[in-house]
């Protein structure tokens, strides 16, 4: 999992050879892993940059959590944002985080107007624009 | 900036859902031959469209039952602290 989770794309006689098992091995054990839900999936990464979308905002919102639903709507709501590449709820100050790409400010302006402030259940909302990112490992400390 | 069509489009798709899956594969999903669907594959790997595989996995499995979020101010803007605090 260590180096398979670090290179996912190396060819699997290579992952076989770090991991110090055989490839027969090594696909049982991902099969096994995979039967089990433990992995889910191997996906590709998409380069939105590359394709034209030059920013990126982190939109924090706490919603009006009177209303029993409130979650529920503004997921399904949040889901039909195109410009909206990943939605995470939490526990905390925080209810949930979009990730909204855009490909430059007047777009951005025009996604957050029409498709953002119209979500339903919004209390608060906070505004954050990616400027780098130092680092994404996709590993854990196993 | 790289041109896509449709059919680049959904190679997209179909490989941010899963990119295991084979240029014969995918080939036969989107009605192209097989070293078609790969040279579309390259075309957008080498574009750096495509950027790498994730693998999904179910975090709590493998023991880490909690992700938080941490919100840091640097007491001092600069290159210095940011480095500091990536490492």
């Amino acid at each position: 999992m260590r180096h398979y989770l670090a290179e996912p794309a190396i060819e699997r006689a290579l992952l076989a050879e770090r991991a110090g098992v055989t490839p027969a091995t090594l696909w049982r054990r991902l099969e096994r892993l995979r039967e089990a839900g433990v992995i889910r999936a191997e996906t590709a990464v998409v380069d939105w940059p590359s394709l034209g979308y030059a920013v990126e905002v982190s939109l924090r919102f706490t919603l009006d959590k009177t209303h029993p639903r409130a979650f529920d709507e503004f997921i399904v709501a949040a889901r039909e944002v195109p410009e909206v590449v990943a939605i995470e709820t939490f526990l905390g100050r925080v209810d949930v985080r979009l990730n909204v790409i855009a490909r430059d400010m007047a777009h951005y302006q025009e996604v957050y107007r029409r498709r953002i402030l119209t979500l339903p259940h919004i209390a608060e909302l906070e505004a954050l624009m990616l400027i780098s990112t130092i680092k994404d490992a996709e590993g854990l400390p196993l | 900036m790289i041109d896509l069509d449709d059919t680049d489009r959904a190679i997209l798709r179909a490989m941010s859902l899963d990119a295991t899956v084979s240029a014969g594969a995918l080939g036969r999903r989107l009605g192209l031959s097989q070293p078609a669907a790969w040279r579309r594959v390259r075309r957008l790997e080498e574009a750096g469209v495509l950027a790498g595989r994730r693998v999904e996995v179910d975090r709590a499995a493998l023991g880490f039952g909690v992700t938080v979020f941490l919100g840091v101010k640097l007491a001092t803007k600069g290159r210095v602290s940011l480095e500091d605090c990536g490492r």
